[in-house]
Order: structure tokens, then C-alpha cells, then sequence
């Protein structure tokens, strides 16, 4: 990579931090994300994954640190302001816009890109417009034929894509994905992966996973967080090796992995 | 949004064709009470400005998921607005219902940001405070409102300068009908737009909706900006057309009764509250109990009954009859 | 400063008979998560059946007391197995709003139809209805009744929540009730003893505040927003929250009625948005909904 695009982190987290009650549950974080970086944050249960990308996304707000978006400081903007200058996330429980058909729940975030969603009549001819777009995005997912489909009638698997879908078409320059691959059947599963692997190279994507297979086939760089500390950061293969890693998960990783 | 897929082939397309579709439905559906109610005229006028009050709430309610008890405030206050500037000299009718939808607009967006700001049982609290705290300024203000006795005397100019407002009502009916097609018309045209999606995804899941980047409050209270304009006019044509406006017009049984005929027809749908509307009406003109209490009972148990039985109102019980589930929300 | 002596007892009492009414309601929306606009019909109700038992059947007062916060229970249990049932914790607020409506004008409608139309008396006895001295100060003794029955209601429930098993269940209940139920606790049980427990306090404050909120058919539109702004601002199953909102509220009605009798209804209204808004947390920090 070269240096210009290394000064300019797509996302770049200082020292952040929140606490419940007593409990530090994000301690002292920093990371950085650059275009293209796929990155996998990993972590025993309750080690604050999911805290650390709200906190990211807007939905929380942090104790102390900051959050810059390519060299922008987003600490204290809100969720919906953040969206607007790049930063998408998914959701660990898929939710979406249940009495819209797919269509109109990928053209929303499209009119949204453009401007567009503000007004108050349409012609004619944009909305062809838009419904070609959404056709192309629905294409590469394989939902073509669901895009006047309520989208409550779905298949959870398929509901989960369009939330995907979603996401891209924002066109973001972050994403962050939360265990996009949960509550989903195993033989749906493919599909979600397939997705994701088609991700646009120039985003930086980061997702929170537990499906180690999964974390292997998309990260290229893996992120360990434990009791809200980023206790690694480096390569898939050198994630198995490190004891501090194997330490936070008690072993249990490394028993998965046929290493007693 | 109308994402329905282009005719494929069609040589030619009309355009408009849901907007000329309103303006033809209201224009039958006046035809058709000129001849079922030769004798009632004031009661189909009636009936025509508190229906234009749920075809508002609808946008607010159906559309952006606020529920609100409050929006007679903006009926009424739109009706006295209109009054007074007739009685102040304003005479042309046209001019008058352009104060009300003026006064309909402000009165929403005040409206929206008390109510829009936040959700659940706070949003409620706030509709309902707002409206009986502007019931409580019109019961107050006499020299604007007349108080308890009304404000009276409004006696709009000829339409066109050539048509009376006589006592046979068809001047005013017909006026009444003619508004109602227009604003018909354009909600047809509004609610197939980007905004109009926009605000049923926030009613659909506004988390969602932020996270897709929309600024939530300014859209809401835009959408009641948009609600109230309606109001107005409904307001501006009850102050012309029965040449009085009483405290009823504010109160919270108007915003209840409303609710009632939008959840009758459909919330969501703008034919359902069209319909509800005028079908609650004609029952309750059919039904009409010397003592108002009864009739609350049998609202009451109406609301009940919906309730249980047809929770999407008629229009949701058409759509599955018709085994079609339709895509325009129109 | 005998006025303001004289609006504080006043806004004291009123805010105690407020509290009392509106507590069932902050438990059934803590609770069942319900929204129950009809709650002041049922206190509409216990008022009703108070003067009926005190008027026309001439009973002694506590006996009155006892038939209105039972007959209401009574009436109310109906309701709670036919409508109530269908709407705790999963549907959405616009259901909750109009089925409670629904419930509301039906209620005020066959209260009419039984009782007429005019405001009815509850007429005090006699240990109730003269001054009391309270060393530097004639009080009506209706006010101090007031005040001890709401003093005496929060305590005697906050032994029932935090000292009892029912109250352990409840609690249970309130943060997770699938969980509560796999437990064993039969919520339905529960949720039908929470709407007793609310209606009967309805009923009790109906009964006992009946002097500050006059009983007539529109009671229960009339103090909608007053008993929901409660709840609101309280906090949902909060007793410290309610008693807080109910003295603050209590305490601008009175104000107004006493400082500006012309615009205190309005002045109430702007002052019930004006702390919503204030204190969008709750008085607490605690959300209602």
C-alpha cells in the first residue's frame, strides 16, 4: 500500500473508551481501517464486539477517545450523520422495512445517496431510473426476482442479504458488518458468503464473527478483543499462535482447531 | 416510490393517470351524493371537510406511525384562522381556504415538533396536551374565537363572483367537492414519492431509517408541515361553508373520531381513509342519538370491534378479498 | 403566605390523590407494557359505585370505599380476560391506543346511561369533613385523609414489591417474562392479579380523591393526560417516579387554578410539555416506554 493511501485511514479509532455502571467495557481501543482492508474483530462472548461497533456506528456514545472518518472527527456527530459521510453497518438481528417490497427497501438508501429522498414528487422517468439500479445491485446478490416481494416474505437467509444490500447501497466507504452469517440456515449460509466475498475492493470492510471458517476465508487481518481490551492484531495464521489470544479463550479455540 | 415494473410495449403511456384517477373518483363520488342526498347537502359538506381532517391524519398516523390525539388543533385552528379573516373582509372563498391551508401548515409544524421529538407514550402525552392545550386558547380567547358560543357571521363572497351561498348548499357542496378532488389528486401524487417512502420506512423502523442516514425529526415534522396544509383546508371549508366555527371543532373528541374513521378505513391507505370517513359518517347520520353518550358507547364498541376483528381497517379486509396485495399505496 | 400555605396543602393532597390513581396505571405499563388510556374510567367507575353505596344505599364510608374498589375489580375483570389479555407486551402502540379508547367511551357511555349525567357527590362523614388543627393552622381533614391514604398506599406497595414473593415474581416478570415463565411463574396469573392490584388503587383514588377530581361522565377523558403524563414522566413502575411527577403536576394545576384562574388550563397544558421535554428520561433518568 502506498504511503499516501496509508496516511489516510478510511476509519481511525483513539483510545476509546466506555464504561457501564463500574465496568470498563471498551478500554483504551485504537485501530485503523484503510480502503480495501478486510478485517475480522474476533473475541470470547462479552468481550465487547458488538459495544465497540455501536460505538463506532453512533448508537453509544463513548466515554472518552475519537472516532475520525477519513480524517474526520465524528466523535460527536450522530448515527444518521455518520451514514451521510460513509460509514455503514449492519445488524446482528436483521431489520429491515417489513411493510416495503425488497425494491423499495434497496431504493431507499439509493434516493437517499442522491438526495433524492427528499422529494415530495417524482417523475416518471427517475423512477425507472432507480428501479434499474436496483435491479443491478438485486442481480449480484441473486433477489432479481424478489424485488416487488414484501420483503417479511423472504426467507431469513435472503432477509439478511437484502440488509447486506442495503449497506452497499449506500456506497460506503466503511462497513461494518455484525456476525452477518448469525441465525442464518446452514444451507443459506452460502449465499451470505458469496456476498460478502463480492464486496467492493475499494471498501474497508470490518466484521465481527465467530464462524472461524469464516474468519479465515474473508479476513485478512484479524482484530482479538477481550474483556474490552484489543489484546492482538495481525494475520489469520499468527492468531492461533498467539498465547495471549488462546489465553482469552480459555483454549477453546485452540481445541477447535485439533491443537490440545 | 412506485418501483412497479414499465408496461412493457405500452406505445403510450398516460401521464398522471393516478392523479386524473383521483379527480375522476371524487368528482363520481360527488355526483353520486348530489343524487343519493338532494336534501342534505350540509351534511355531505359536512362531511367532506372532516374527511379532508382524516385524510391528515392519515399522513401522520398512517403513513409516519405518529399516533396523535391531537390533530383537531390544527382543523380548528385553521377554521378560525379562516373565519376571522372573512369576518376581517376577506371575502373571496378561493383566498379564505388558502388561509386555512396557511394556518394548517404553521399549526402542523408546530404540531410535529412537539410531537415528532419523541416516541411511545411521551408522543402521545405530547399530541394530546397540544391539542387540549389549544382547545383551552380557544375556549380563552373570545375575542377570536367567540368561546363557547362560537365564532359566527362568516359569510364568504361568491364563488366566481357569480354563485351564491345559498341555503340550498350547492354552491357550497360543490366547492367542497371540488377541493376534495384536487387535494385527492395531489396526495395521489405525493404519496408515490421518494418522501412519502421515506416516511413509511420511518414509521417501519426508524432506527433503520438513521442508519440509512435519514435525519428522522426534520422529515416528520416536513410530513406534518404537509398534514396540517390538508387540515387547513378541511378547516377553512367548515368555517365557510356552515358560516361558524365552535369549540368542537378543537376538541378531543374530533381528534378521536377522526382516529376511528382512519382505522375504520385503513391507516396507510389514502382510498381507505376516504373511505372510512364517509362510511362512519353516513352511519353516524343514519344512527344519530339525541344524547351524545350512547353514541360514545357505540364509537366505543366500534373501536372494539375493529380492533379484534379487522386490525388493517376495511381497506386491509378489500385488499385480501381482492387476493391482491397491492403495491401502490394509494 | 397563608395562601401559599393553604395552594401547597392543596397541591400536597391533590398530587397524593393523583399518585394513588396513577400508580396502577405506571405498574399495568411497567408490567403488561400497556398503555391503558382507559385507566381513569375504571377510577371513573370506583367513584360511581362509592356514591351509589353512600347516597342511595346509605352505607357508612369505609364500607362505600370497599364496595367501590371491589365492585370495580369486579367489573374490570372481564375486560381483562376478553380485550386486556390480547394486547400485553407484543403489540404496538396504535392498538394498545385505540382498543383503550374503545374500552373508554363504552365505559363513560354506560356510566351515563346508569347514573345520568350530573356530577356525583361522595359525600364525606362526618370525622372527615371538618377542619383538623395542625398546630399553627386549620386543615380540612379530607386533605390529611388524602394525603396519609397516599402515604399509606406507596409504602404498603413498596413492602409488597420488594418484601413478598408476589412482589419478587413481578419483578421477575417485568424483566423478562419468557424467561419468568420458564421458571415456572405463571404470568398470566400474575398479569391478572398486577390488573386487579391497578384497578382496585384506581378505584381507591377514584373514591378518595373525589373531592379534588369531581365525579361525572368525563372524568376519564378529562384526566387522561394528567394520569399518562404521570406514568411519563415517572418513569414506568417506578413509585419514588410517580410520587415525584404527581406532586410536580399536582403542584402546577394548583398554581394555576389559584394564581391565574383564566388560563390555568392552558398554563397546565404548556407546563405538562414543558417537562416532558425537560426531563425526556424521566424525572429519574429512567425511560417510560
Amino acid at each position: 500500500m502506498d504511503e499516501e493511501a496509508r496516511l489516510s485511514a478510511a476509519l481511525q479509532i483513539q483510545g476509546l473508551a466506555r464504561h457501564f455502571g463500574g465496568v470498563m467495557v471498551t478500554n483504551d481501543v485504537s485501530l485503523e481501517l484503510f480502503a480495501g482492508d478486510r478485517v475480522a474483530l474476533i473475541g470470547p462472548n462479552g468481550a465487547g464486539k458488538t459495544t465497540l461497533v455501536n460505538l463506532i456506528s453512533g448508537h453509544l456514545k463513548p466515554n472518552g477517545g475519537a472516532i475520525l472518518l477519513e480524517g474526520r472527527d465524528v466523535t460527536h456527530m450522530n448515527a444518521a450523520h455518520r451514514v451521510r459521510l460513509g460509514l455503514a453497518r449492519t445488524f446482528q438481528i436483521t431489520r429491515l422495512f417489513r411493510s416495503l417490497t425488497v425494491g423499495e427497501n434497496i431504493a431507499l438508501p439509493i434516493l437517499q445517496r442522491r438526495g433524492f429522498s427528499r422529494r415530495l414528487l417524482s417523475r416518471r422517468r427517475e423512477e425507472r431510473a432507480i428501479r434499474q439500479t436496483c435491479e443491478a445491485l438485486l442481480d449480484e446478490l441473486h433477489l432479481a426476482q424478489f424485488i416487488d416481494t414484501p420483503v417479511g416474505e423472504l426467507a431469513y437467509g435472503q432477509q439478511r442479504l437484502v440488509d447486506i444490500a442495503i449497506g452497499l447501497a449506500l456506497e460506503p466507504r466503511v462497513l461494518l458488518l455484525d456476525e452477518p452469517a448469525a441465525g442464518v440456515p446452514h444451507d443459506e449460509a452460502p449465499l451470505i458468503l458469496g456476498a460478502i466475498a463480492r464486496l467492493r475492493p475499494e471498501i474497508a470492510v470490518m466484521m465481527i464473527e465467530h464462524d472461524m471458517d469464516l474468519v479465515f476465508r474473508f479476513a485478512r487481518r484479524v482484530l482479538v478483543l477481550a474483556e474490552g481490551r484489543l489484546i492482538f492484531a495481525g494475520s489469520p495464521s499468527e492468531v492461533a499462535a498467539d498465547p495471549g489470544v488462546r489465553r482469552a479463550y480459555l483454549g477453546s479455540y485452540a481445541h477447535a482447531r485439533g491443537e490440545a | 416510490m412506485s418501483l412497479a415494473p414499465a408496461r412493457g410495449g405500452a406505445a403510450f403511456e398516460i401521464p398522471f393517470r393516478s392523479e386524473l384517477a383521483a379527480l375522476v373518483a371524487v368528482g363520481l363520488l360527488g355526483l353520486l351524493g348530489y343524487i343519493v342526498f338532494p336534501d342534505d347537502l350540509a351534511f355531505l359538506t359536512r362531511l367532506i371537510s372532516i374527511t379532508l381532517l382524516v385524510l391528515s391524519l392519515d399522513l401522520a398516523t398512517g403513513y409516519c406511525g405518529v399516533a396523535t390525539l391531537g390533530q383537531a388543533a390544527l382543523f380548528g385552528f385553521a377554521a378560525y384562522a379562516a373565519g376571522n379573516a372573512c369576518i376581517a373582509g376577506l371575502a373571496n372563498p378561493f383566498l379564505l381556504i388558502v388561509v386555512g391551508m396557511l394556518a394548517g401548515t404553521a399549526a402542523g409544524i408546530l404540531s410535529g415538533l412537539l410531537v415528532a421529538r419523541f416516541r411511545g407514550l411521551q408522543q402521545l402525552v405530547l399530541s394530546i396536551a397540544f391539542g387540549q392545550l389549544v382547545a383551552a386558547l380557544a375556549n380563552k380567547l373570545t375575542s377570536w374565537t367567540g368561546g363557547s358560543d362560537g365564532l359566527s357571521g362568516i359569510a364568504p363572497a361568491p364563488v366566481f363572483g357569480r354563485y351564491d351561498f345559498d341555503l340550498y348548499g350547492h354552491t357550497a357542496y360543490w366547492l367542497s367537492v371540488g377541493a376534495l378532488a384536487i387535494v385527492m389528486a395531489a396526495l395521489a401524487a405525493f404519496v408515490r414519492s421518494p418522501f412519502a417512502l421515506a416516511c413509511q420506512a420511518i414509521r417501519d423502523d426508524d432506527l433503520r431509517a438513521q442508519m440509512i442516514g435519514m435525519a428522522v425529526y426534520p422529515r416528520l415534522v416536513a410530513m406534518y408541515a404537509v398534514s396540517g396544509a390538508v387540515a387547513g383546508v378541511g378547516g377553512a371549508l367548515s368555517a365557510i361553508t356552515t358560516g361558524v366555527v365552535g369549540l368542537d371543532s378543537v376538541s378531543f373528541e374530533r381528534s378521536a373520531e377522526a382516529l376511528v374513521m382512519l382505522v375504520l378505513g385503513g391507516a396507510g391507505h389514502l382510498w381507505g381513509a376516504l373511505m372510512g370517513a364517509i362510511l362512519f359518517q353516513v352511519f353516524e347520520h343514519y344512527v344519530t342519538t339525541s344524547n351524545p353518550y350512547s353514541w360514545l358507547a357505540i364509537v366505543g364498541l366500534l373501536l372494539i370491534a375493529i380492533v379484534i376483528f379487522a386490525p388493517g381497517g376495511l381497506a386491509r379486509g378489500l385488499d385480501l378479498a381482492l387476493g391482491r396485495w397491492t403495491r401502490r399505496r394509494a | 403566605m397563608l395562601t401559599i400555605l393553604s395552594l401547597i396543602i392543596d397541591a400536597v393532597s391533590y398530587g397524593m390523590a393523583l399518585f394513588i390513581i396513577s400508580i396502577g396505571l405506571s405498574i399495568m405499563m411497567g408490567l403488561m407494557r400497556v398503555v391503558n388510556l382507559a385507566h381513569g374510567a375504571f377510577a371513573m367507575i370506583g367513584g360511581y359505585l362509592a356514591s351509589y353505596a353512600l347516597v342511595s344505599l346509605g352505607a357508612p364510608f369505609l364500607v362505600a370505599v370497599l364496595i367501590a374498589v371491589v365492585g370495580t375489580i369486579v367489573i374490570s375483570i372481564p375486560f381483562e380476560l376478553l380485550l386486556y389479555r390480547r394486547i400485553y407486551r407484543k403489540s404496538d402502540s396504535l392498538t394498545q391506543l385505540l382498543l383503550t379508547i374503545g374500552i373508554t367511551f363504552l365505559i363513560i357511555g354506560v356510566m351515563n346511561f346508569v347514573f345520568g349525567p350530573t356530577v356525583k357527590p361522595i359525600p364525606l362523614p362526618p370525622w372527615l369533613s371538618g377542619p383538623v388543627s395542625i398546630g399553627f393552622r386549620m386543615v380540612p381533614a379530607h386533605r390529611i385523609f388524602v394525603v396519609l391514604c397516599g402515604a399509606l398506599t406507596a409504602l404498603a406497595l413498596w413492602l409488597l414489591f420488594d418484601r413478598t414473593d408476589f412482589g419478587v415474581r413481578l419483578r421477575a416478570a417485568v424483566d423478562d417474562s419468557d424467561m419468568a415463565e420458564s421458571l415456572g411463574i405463571r404470568t398470566d396469573v400474575l398479569y391478572l392479579l398486577a390488573f386487579a392490584l391497578a384497578v382496585g388503587l384506581a378505584a381507591f383514588g377514584g373514591v378518595v380523591g373525589a373531592e379534588l377530581l369531581p365525579i361525572e361522565p368525563y372524568y376519564a377523558l378529562r384526566y387522561m393526560v394528567i394520569f399518562l403524563v404521570v406514568v411519563s414522566v415517572g418513569g414506568a413502575g417506578s413509585i419514588a417516579g410517580a410520587l415525584l411527577a404527581s406532586f410536580l403536576l399536582g403542584l402546577a394545576d394548583t398554581a394555576g387554578k389559584y394564581f391565574m384562574p383564566e388560563y390555568g388550563d392552558f398554563l397546565f397544558y404548556a407546563a405538562v410539555i414543558a417537562i416532558v421535554f425537560l426531563f425526556p428520561n424521566g424525572l429519574l433518568g429512567r425511560r417510560a416506554a
